[in-house]
Protein backbone atom coordinates (compact mmCIF):
# COMPACT_ATOMS: atom_id res chain seq x y z
CA UNK A 1 0.00 0.00 0.00
CA UNK A 2 1.62 3.01 -0.99
CA UNK A 3 1.14 6.27 0.92
CA UNK A 4 3.07 9.40 -0.62
CA UNK A 5 2.29 12.98 -1.27
CA UNK A 6 2.86 12.01 -5.44
CA UNK A 7 0.10 10.85 -7.00
CA UNK A 8 -0.01 6.62 -8.44
CA UNK A 9 0.18 7.80 -12.04
CA UNK A 10 3.26 9.98 -11.56
CA UNK A 11 5.11 7.06 -9.54
CA UNK A 12 3.73 4.24 -12.12
CA UNK A 13 4.27 6.78 -14.95
CA UNK A 14 7.03 4.54 -17.05
CA UNK A 15 7.52 0.82 -16.20
CA UNK A 16 9.45 0.43 -19.14
CA UNK A 17 12.81 2.44 -17.86
CA UNK A 18 15.51 -0.47 -16.74
CA UNK A 19 16.03 -0.79 -13.40
CA UNK A 20 19.33 -0.29 -12.14
CA UNK A 21 22.31 -2.68 -12.08
CA UNK A 22 23.00 -2.84 -7.97
CA UNK A 23 26.31 -4.44 -7.12
CA UNK A 24 28.55 -5.03 -3.66
CA UNK A 25 32.43 -4.06 -3.73
CA UNK A 26 34.07 -4.72 0.03
CA UNK A 27 31.10 -5.08 1.83
CA UNK A 28 29.35 -2.06 0.57
CA UNK A 29 26.25 -1.58 -2.17
CA UNK A 30 26.56 0.74 -5.35
CA UNK A 31 24.26 1.63 -7.56
CA UNK A 32 25.96 1.58 -11.03
CA UNK A 33 25.34 2.00 -14.89
CA UNK A 34 27.16 0.00 -18.01
CA UNK A 35 29.34 2.07 -19.96
CA UNK A 36 29.28 1.17 -23.55
CA UNK A 37 32.65 -0.91 -22.73
CA UNK A 38 31.13 -3.16 -19.76
CA UNK A 39 32.67 -1.05 -17.43
CA UNK A 40 30.12 -0.24 -14.42
CA UNK A 41 30.19 3.49 -13.27
CA UNK A 42 29.17 4.24 -9.87
CA UNK A 43 25.29 6.44 -9.99
CA UNK A 44 25.08 6.31 -6.12
CA UNK A 45 27.02 4.25 -2.69
CA UNK A 46 25.01 3.01 -0.62
CA UNK A 47 26.25 3.00 2.93
CA UNK A 48 25.47 4.26 6.67
CA UNK A 49 29.40 5.00 7.43
CA UNK A 50 29.36 8.87 6.21
CA UNK A 51 33.29 8.44 5.82
CA UNK A 52 32.57 5.76 2.89
CA UNK A 53 31.15 9.03 0.98
CA UNK A 54 34.93 10.59 1.14
CA UNK A 55 36.31 7.81 -0.43
CA UNK A 56 37.86 9.47 -3.65
CA UNK A 57 37.74 6.09 -5.35
CA UNK A 58 34.04 5.74 -4.20
CA UNK A 59 32.13 9.22 -5.76
CA UNK A 60 29.77 8.73 -8.02
CA UNK A 61 31.03 9.13 -11.96
CA UNK A 62 33.89 6.95 -10.93
CA UNK A 63 34.18 3.54 -12.25
CA UNK A 64 34.46 0.75 -10.23
CA UNK B 1 37.43 2.41 20.89
CA UNK B 2 40.55 4.52 22.76
CA UNK B 3 40.72 6.33 19.40
CA UNK B 4 37.51 7.11 19.36
CA UNK B 5 37.75 8.54 22.76
CA UNK B 6 40.44 10.35 22.00
CA UNK B 7 38.87 12.11 19.16
CA UNK B 8 35.68 12.84 21.33
CA UNK B 9 37.89 14.48 23.77
CA UNK B 10 39.06 16.55 21.27
CA UNK B 11 36.08 17.91 20.66
CA UNK B 12 36.27 16.98 16.43
CA UNK B 13 33.21 15.95 15.20
CA UNK B 14 32.93 12.68 13.08
CA UNK B 15 30.52 13.41 10.40
CA UNK B 16 31.78 15.32 7.42
CA UNK B 17 31.02 18.84 6.84
CA UNK B 18 30.16 19.18 10.69
CA UNK B 19 33.66 20.43 12.02
CA UNK B 20 32.76 24.44 13.20
CA UNK B 21 36.43 25.03 14.18
CA UNK B 22 37.63 25.12 10.41
CA UNK B 23 40.57 22.42 10.95
CA UNK B 24 40.83 20.11 8.40
CA UNK B 25 41.97 16.48 9.86
CA UNK B 26 44.47 14.97 7.63
CA UNK B 27 43.96 11.72 6.13
CA UNK B 28 45.27 8.72 8.02
CA UNK B 29 46.09 6.66 4.78
CA UNK B 30 46.49 6.83 1.62
CA UNK B 31 44.14 5.85 -1.01
CA UNK B 32 45.96 3.13 -3.83
CA UNK B 33 45.74 6.08 -6.45
CA UNK B 34 48.43 8.77 -6.50
CA UNK B 35 46.68 12.07 -5.13
CA UNK B 36 47.34 14.30 -8.10
CA UNK B 37 45.59 11.45 -9.86
CA UNK B 38 42.57 11.39 -8.07
CA UNK B 39 42.34 15.19 -7.69
CA UNK B 40 42.38 15.38 -11.37
CA UNK B 41 40.11 12.65 -11.65
CA UNK B 42 37.72 14.47 -8.96
CA UNK B 43 37.60 17.64 -10.77
CA UNK B 44 37.16 16.17 -13.99
CA UNK B 45 34.03 14.02 -12.83
CA UNK B 46 32.44 15.93 -10.38
CA UNK B 47 33.72 19.21 -10.60
CA UNK B 48 35.25 18.89 -7.69
CA UNK B 49 38.49 18.26 -5.60
CA UNK B 50 38.23 15.13 -3.50
CA UNK B 51 38.46 15.53 0.39
CA UNK B 52 40.19 14.00 3.24
CA UNK B 53 39.16 10.55 5.04
CA UNK B 54 38.03 10.78 8.73
CA UNK B 55 36.75 7.67 10.27
CA UNK B 56 33.17 8.16 11.43
CA UNK B 57 31.41 6.94 14.87
CA UNK B 58 28.44 8.05 13.99
CA UNK B 59 26.56 6.64 11.08
CA UNK B 60 23.93 8.27 8.94
CA UNK B 61 21.19 7.20 7.19
CA UNK B 62 19.67 8.76 4.40
CA UNK B 63 15.57 8.52 4.24
CA UNK B 64 15.35 9.60 0.32
CA UNK B 65 12.38 9.96 -2.34
CA UNK B 66 10.10 6.97 -2.52
CA UNK B 67 10.60 4.31 0.58
CA UNK B 68 10.35 1.65 -1.44
CA UNK B 69 8.73 -1.89 0.02
CA UNK B 70 7.10 -4.90 -0.83
CA UNK B 71 6.98 -3.75 -4.53
CA UNK B 72 9.83 -2.24 -6.95
CA UNK B 73 8.66 0.52 -8.19
CA UNK B 74 9.44 1.90 -12.06
CA UNK B 75 13.19 3.03 -12.34
CA UNK B 76 12.12 6.83 -13.05
CA UNK B 77 11.59 6.78 -8.85
CA UNK B 78 14.53 7.83 -6.91
CA UNK B 79 13.96 5.39 -4.05
CA UNK B 80 15.02 4.39 -0.36
CA UNK B 81 14.58 0.44 -0.52
CA UNK B 82 13.42 -1.46 2.60
CA UNK B 83 16.63 -4.39 2.13
CA UNK B 84 19.10 -1.64 2.02
CA UNK B 85 18.48 0.01 5.30
CA UNK B 86 17.13 -2.72 7.82
CA UNK B 87 20.53 -4.16 7.32
CA UNK B 88 22.36 -1.02 7.73
CA UNK B 89 20.43 -0.44 11.16
CA UNK B 90 21.11 -3.98 12.33
CA UNK B 91 24.88 -3.43 11.88
CA UNK B 92 24.47 0.15 13.56
CA UNK B 93 22.95 -1.51 16.72
CA UNK B 94 25.66 -4.12 16.33
CA UNK B 95 29.10 -2.62 15.44
CA UNK B 96 30.50 -1.67 18.92
CA UNK B 97 32.80 1.06 16.72
CA UNK B 98 29.48 2.88 15.91
CA UNK B 99 28.46 5.30 18.48
CA UNK B 100 25.47 6.74 17.29
CA UNK B 101 22.92 7.36 14.71
CA UNK B 102 21.74 10.06 12.80
CA UNK B 103 18.57 9.69 10.47
CA UNK B 104 18.04 12.52 7.32
CA UNK B 105 14.66 12.46 5.93
CA UNK B 106 13.78 13.64 2.35
CA UNK B 107 11.02 11.87 1.52
CA UNK B 108 7.32 11.98 -0.29
CA UNK B 109 6.11 9.09 1.02
CA UNK B 110 5.94 5.30 0.19
CA UNK B 111 5.35 1.71 0.81
CA UNK B 112 2.94 1.59 4.69
CA UNK B 113 4.69 -1.11 5.75
CA UNK B 114 7.88 -0.43 5.05
CA UNK B 115 8.31 2.66 6.08
CA UNK B 116 6.41 1.61 9.42
CA UNK B 117 9.31 -1.54 9.64
CA UNK B 118 12.07 1.23 9.37
CA UNK B 119 10.34 3.63 11.59
CA UNK B 120 10.30 0.48 14.52
CA UNK B 121 13.66 -0.24 13.59
CA UNK B 122 14.76 2.96 14.25
CA UNK B 123 13.45 3.25 17.77
CA UNK B 124 14.52 0.11 18.31
CA UNK B 125 17.82 0.85 17.94
CA UNK B 126 19.31 1.67 21.45
CA UNK B 127 22.64 3.85 20.71
CA UNK B 128 21.49 7.69 20.72
CA UNK B 129 19.50 8.06 17.49
CA UNK B 130 18.45 12.03 16.01
CA UNK B 131 16.20 12.61 12.51
CA UNK B 132 16.36 15.75 10.42
CA UNK B 133 13.87 16.80 8.11
CA UNK B 134 15.51 18.15 5.29
CA UNK B 135 13.56 19.46 2.38
CA UNK B 136 10.30 16.90 3.38
CA UNK B 137 9.31 14.20 5.16
CA UNK B 138 6.02 13.94 4.23
CA UNK B 139 3.48 10.26 4.68
CA UNK B 140 5.04 7.49 5.75
CA UNK B 141 7.90 10.09 6.52
CA UNK B 142 6.25 11.27 9.64
CA UNK B 143 6.32 8.12 11.48
CA UNK B 144 10.40 7.80 10.54
CA UNK B 145 11.20 10.81 11.63
CA UNK B 146 9.51 10.38 15.01
CA UNK B 147 10.67 7.43 15.62
CA UNK B 148 14.41 8.82 16.79
CA UNK B 149 15.03 9.69 20.38
CA UNK B 150 15.05 13.61 19.09
CA UNK B 151 13.29 14.76 16.19
CA UNK B 152 14.44 17.89 14.25
CA UNK B 153 13.27 20.26 11.11
CA UNK B 154 14.99 22.90 9.04
CA UNK B 155 13.39 25.65 8.84
CA UNK B 156 12.78 25.11 4.98
CA UNK B 157 11.29 21.82 5.55
CA UNK B 158 7.75 20.57 4.87
CA UNK B 159 5.69 17.60 6.10
CA UNK B 160 2.50 16.88 4.83
CA UNK B 161 -0.44 15.42 7.12
CA UNK B 162 -2.50 13.32 4.95
CA UNK B 163 -4.79 10.35 5.57
CA UNK B 164 -3.77 6.97 3.73
CA UNK B 165 -5.48 5.92 0.86
CA UNK B 166 -5.80 3.02 -1.83
CA UNK B 167 -4.93 3.48 -5.67
CA UNK B 168 -5.47 1.00 -8.06
CA UNK B 169 -8.91 -1.45 -8.19
CA UNK B 170 -10.34 -0.99 -4.74
CA UNK B 171 -13.58 -3.06 -3.79
CA UNK B 172 -16.36 -1.10 -2.99
CA UNK B 173 -17.15 -2.91 0.17
CA UNK B 174 -17.16 -1.90 3.80
CA UNK B 175 -14.68 -4.06 4.80
CA UNK B 176 -12.08 -2.01 2.47
CA UNK B 177 -12.85 0.78 4.70
CA UNK B 178 -12.40 -0.94 7.82
CA UNK B 179 -8.66 -2.08 6.45
CA UNK B 180 -8.15 1.23 5.59
CA UNK B 181 -9.16 2.40 8.74
CA UNK B 182 -7.01 -0.24 10.68
CA UNK B 183 -3.50 1.19 8.56
CA UNK B 184 -4.44 4.84 9.56
CA UNK B 185 -4.68 3.77 13.33
CA UNK B 186 -1.15 1.71 12.73
CA UNK B 187 0.43 4.73 11.58
CA UNK B 188 -1.55 7.16 13.87
CA UNK B 189 -0.49 5.26 16.87
CA UNK B 190 3.34 5.35 15.96
CA UNK B 191 3.34 8.94 15.98
CA UNK B 192 1.40 9.93 18.68
CA UNK B 193 3.69 7.24 20.79
CA UNK B 194 6.76 8.24 19.38
CA UNK B 195 5.82 12.24 19.89
CA UNK B 196 3.86 15.11 21.82
CA UNK B 197 1.01 15.06 19.50
CA UNK B 198 -2.18 13.68 20.83
CA UNK B 199 -4.43 11.45 18.53
CA UNK B 200 -6.75 13.63 18.01
CA UNK B 201 -4.62 16.97 16.86
CA UNK B 202 -2.92 14.55 14.54
CA UNK B 203 -6.10 13.16 12.92
CA UNK B 204 -7.51 17.26 12.93
CA UNK B 205 -4.43 18.01 10.68
CA UNK B 206 -4.64 14.86 8.73
CA UNK B 207 -8.42 15.79 8.03
CA UNK B 208 -8.14 19.16 7.59
CA UNK B 209 -10.37 20.57 4.06
CA UNK B 210 -9.44 23.55 1.90
CA UNK B 211 -5.54 23.56 2.89
CA UNK B 212 -4.19 21.50 -0.14
CA UNK B 213 -5.44 21.58 -3.91
CA UNK B 214 -5.78 17.56 -4.49
CA UNK B 215 -6.02 16.30 -1.11
CA UNK B 216 -7.24 16.68 2.35
CA UNK B 217 -4.49 17.21 5.19
CA UNK B 218 -2.48 19.89 6.19
CA UNK B 219 1.05 21.12 5.52
CA UNK B 220 3.71 21.70 8.51
CA UNK B 221 6.58 23.93 7.10
CA UNK B 222 9.53 23.76 9.85
CA UNK B 223 7.80 25.46 12.80
CA UNK B 224 4.74 24.28 12.86
CA UNK B 225 5.99 20.76 13.09
CA UNK B 226 7.35 21.81 16.18
CA UNK B 227 4.43 24.38 17.22
CA UNK B 228 2.25 20.83 16.61
CA UNK B 229 4.57 19.31 18.39
CA UNK B 230 5.11 16.58 16.05
CA UNK B 231 9.03 17.04 16.12
CA UNK B 232 10.72 18.10 19.10
CA UNK B 233 12.89 21.23 17.81
CA UNK B 234 13.75 23.51 14.85
CA UNK B 235 17.38 22.28 13.73
CA UNK B 236 19.69 21.37 10.90
CA UNK B 237 22.98 18.75 10.86
CA UNK B 238 25.07 20.82 13.28
CA UNK B 239 22.41 20.64 16.16
CA UNK B 240 21.48 16.94 15.37
CA UNK B 241 25.05 16.46 15.64
CA UNK B 242 25.55 18.37 19.11
CA UNK B 243 22.88 16.33 20.66
CA UNK B 244 24.19 12.85 19.41
CA UNK B 245 27.64 13.81 20.88
CA UNK B 246 26.39 14.91 23.91
CA UNK B 247 24.09 11.71 24.11
CA UNK B 248 27.68 9.76 23.30
CA UNK B 249 29.14 11.26 26.20
CA UNK B 250 26.46 10.87 28.66
CA UNK B 251 26.51 7.40 27.80
CA UNK B 252 30.13 7.04 28.84
CA UNK B 253 31.86 4.57 29.57
CA UNK B 254 30.12 3.95 25.62
CA UNK B 255 30.25 0.08 25.64
CA UNK B 256 28.62 -0.22 28.63
CA UNK B 257 25.07 -1.49 27.31
CA UNK B 258 23.81 -4.43 29.35
CA UNK B 259 24.89 -3.49 32.30
CA UNK B 260 21.83 -1.27 33.51
CA UNK B 261 20.75 0.49 30.74
CA UNK B 262 17.34 0.28 32.05
CA UNK B 263 18.38 1.73 35.22
CA UNK B 264 19.80 4.56 34.00
CA UNK B 265 16.77 5.34 31.98
CA UNK B 266 14.54 8.45 33.19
Amino acid sequence: MLWSIYPAEVIFGDPSATPPEEVSVAGRTFIVSRLPDGGRRIERLISSDPSDYLRPEWTPGKQL
Amino acid sequence: MRELNRRRASGSSQCAGTDSNGEQEQPQTQPETPPAQTQMDAIREMGSPAIPEVPSNIHCLSIIGQIEGHMLLPSQNKTTKYEHVIPQLVAVEQNPETEGLVVLLNTVGGDVEAGLAIAEMISGVSKPTVSVVLGGGHSIGIPIAVAAERAFITETATMTVHPIRLSGLVLGVPQTYEYLDKMQDRVVRFVVNHSGITDKEYRRLMFRTGELARDIGTVLVGRDAVEERLIDDVGNLSTAMGYVNARIDEENPPFSKGEGTEEEAP
